[in-house]
């Protein structure tokens, strides 16, 4: 474990050192948020109830939604491992005496650390800059519980993106890969709309997938204080995280079988 | 004991041919054609432990190949390898312990940290412990003279400086094999000197088997004991360095520094020419003949300034590949 830490510890320093990708996160944050501001501003003018959310909380639920995937820097290790196949500096991990797909994973929460840190404080600033009123309901149980929920959605993430970072040992460049789960993942955990506004057989298909616990359900929980189905959740999280690490550690095993250490 | 077994051991690529021209790009997203390249072929290998082997061979010939092949990091198509008594590509935690692969075309290091940041993540991984990694890392620093560049991000160091720390960093866990490919790529004359010597020294005291590639035979030369020599993917040579330069060292180099001018002697046939200058002449002649050589100018001119030298040894290696190009063609 404390060679997973002290992954995790390079992580935050190799990550540190480019102030400005900290500093343009936080205005990509800004902006969205702005943007929701703005767009919903004109919608509520003539509903005071949109999808079950008023302005207040569908502004939270912006704010909030970023928070949480913000968190989530999971897509660095698909990133980086398609990288360094590309550089033929993936040889590295394979002879040295770690888990691969744990040093990756440390690796980018070290990326989630460093983000978790501004990102509060931006949204502590957010809420203040646009007047948005909190009033939290859950108890500090439910909190831990919710806690439990977002550490699995991001280790479900850090699979899937393992699972694409390995198929850079066979196709090298991933970059479709990346933006087709980008794309289908920003409509899927909500960060693009809020799930609430989706029709209510593909909402109830959606709950058997993760995605759906991933951004949507625990900014949910925290704005409307429902927290009833929170083990129901844990428990679907399990089994996916589970499908997913053996899906994860087998195809790695088969592709590294395959790997040529081309530009070594 | 030997550390490194190596029987009947191939390694096939399969390599995409995609033709130049935006006709054949075209072509190329509906069809490709796949073409076999054998890098290894049927190649036995026994290594000594504590043993320094030098792998030469021209472009292409399979050195890294052989190398990744040892180190685990790529599975053979046939054949069996042991190292330390593990199979390398089965990738066991505790063999990976016990080896070090360095590659002067790669850095292994981080490229935005400092070093000793680096090499404290190294220190984890491997579990080495605290005072085991001070010692270590002090001599290796103090030896390959960086003691002040720990602190400096590893992109602000020059490729020699980082060159040197990536072999700090693979020396830290004092691993019983040293995989090294081309180390001396990009180092200056005396820290190339440094590095020899401090393999050598590594090898001596820790009983470090070191398995070096090099396109620079000084490294061989300096390092090793024994070499091996590829031609596409064949073990054409295995032996003694100084026995293999004494079987293809036939000629002997002899330059004469004196004015054209003054040159009154006539060289016999046997004696080849390779500069012609103004101020000196260099020929080559077989060596049994150097005696006579020597007499007959000695005898005509008494205050000749002569000096006499073996081939250099790169033109040594060169006649092995291209003795056996010819044979391979043949």
């Amino acid at each position: 474990m404390s060679k997973m830490l002290k992954v995790l510890t390079t992580s935050v320093k190799i990550h540190s050192v480019y102030k400005a990708n900290i500093f343009f996160n936080i205005i990509s944050m800004f902006t969205r948020i702005l943007l929701a501001f703005i767009l919903w501003g004109v919608a509520y003018e003539s509903n005071s109830l949109i999808g079950g959310y008023t302005y207040n909380q569908m502004l939270l639920y912006y704010i909030l939604s970023s928070f949480i995937l913000q968190l989530d820097k999971t897509d660095i290790i698909a990133n980086s491992m398609a990288e360094e196949v590309q550089n033929g500096r993936f040889a590295k991990y394979i002879i040295m005496p770690i888990n691969v797909k744990n040093y990756f994973l440390f690796y980018s929460l070290g990326d989630s650390f460093l983000n978790f840190l501004f990102s509060f404080i931006c949204c502590i600033g957010f809420i203040i800059f646009f007047g948005l009123r909190l009033s939290f309901t859950i108890t500090a149980a439910h909190f831990l519980g919710l806690l439990v929920v977002i550490v699995l959605g991001i280790l479900i993430m850090a699979n899937i993106n393992f699972i694409i970072g390995t198929l850079a040992i066979k196709y090298y460049d991933i970059t479709v890969f990346m933006m087709v789960k980008d794309n289908i993942l920003s409509l899927i955990t909500g960060s693009l709309l809020p799930l609430s506004l989706f029709p209510k057989g593909i909402l109830n298909i959606m709950h058997f997938f993760p995605f759906y616990y991933i951004g949507y359900y625990p900014v949910n929980l925290l704005i409307t204080g429902d927290v009833e189905s929170i083990f129901m959740a844990a428990c679907i999280l399990t089994v996916w995280l589970f499908v997913l690490h053996l899906a994860a550690t087998r195809l790695f095993k088969k592709y590294i079988m395959s790997y040529e250490g081309i530009g070594l | 004991m030997i550390d490194i077994e190596i029987q009947n051991l191939s390694k096939v690529y399969e390599n995409v041919i995609k033709q130049s021209g935006f006709r054949n790009s075209i072509l190329y997203l509906f069809h490709s054609q796949k073409k076999l390249t054998e890098a290894i072929n049927s190649l036995d290998l026994q290594v000594m432990h504590g043993e320094c082997l030098g792998i030469v061979g021209a472009n292409g010939a399979g050195k890294t190949t052989l190398i990744k092949l040892m180190s685990g990091i790529i599975m053979p198509t046939s054949g069996s390898i042991k190292v330390l008594g593990y199979t390398p590509f089965e990738l066991d935690i505790e063999f990976k312990k016990k080896i070090a692969f360095v590659s002067g075309q790669r850095n292994q290091l981080f490229f935005d940290l400092t070093a000793l940041d680096s090499f404290n993540l190294l220190q984890e991984i491997y579990c080495v412990q605290k005072k085991a990694f001070k010692a270590s890392l002090s001599e290796l620093t103090h030896i390959l003279e960086v003691d002040d560049l720990l602190d400096r991000p590893i992109r602000n160091l020059s490729l020699g400086e980082r060159m040197k720390m990536e072999i700090i960093g693979a020396l830290l866990h004092d691993p019983q094999i040293l995989f090294l490919d081309e180390p001396t790529i990009g180092l200056d004359c005396i820290s190339q000197g440094k590095l020899r010597q401090y393999l050598k020294e590594i090898n001596k005291k820790r009983n470090t088997t070191i398995i070096l590639t090099s396109h620079d035979f000084s490294d061989i030369i300096d390092v090793c004991q024994r070499c091996i020599v590829l031609s596409h993917g064949y073990k054409i040579y295995d032996e003694n360095i100084e026995k293999l330069i004494k079987r293809f060292n036939t000629k002997k180099i002899i330059t004469i520094y004196n004015d054209r001018k003054m040159r009154s002697f006539v060289l016999p046939d046997f004696c080849k020419i390779i500069e012609n200058s103004d101020d000196k002449l260099v020929f080559a002649l077989p060596p049994d003949k150097v005696g006579y050589i020597y007499n007959q100018l000695f005898s005509q001119q008494p205050t000749l300034d002569i000096s006499i030298e073996d081939e250099d040894i790169a033109s040594i290696i060169s006649r092995v590949y291209k003795q056996e190009e010819i044979s391979l063609n043949e």
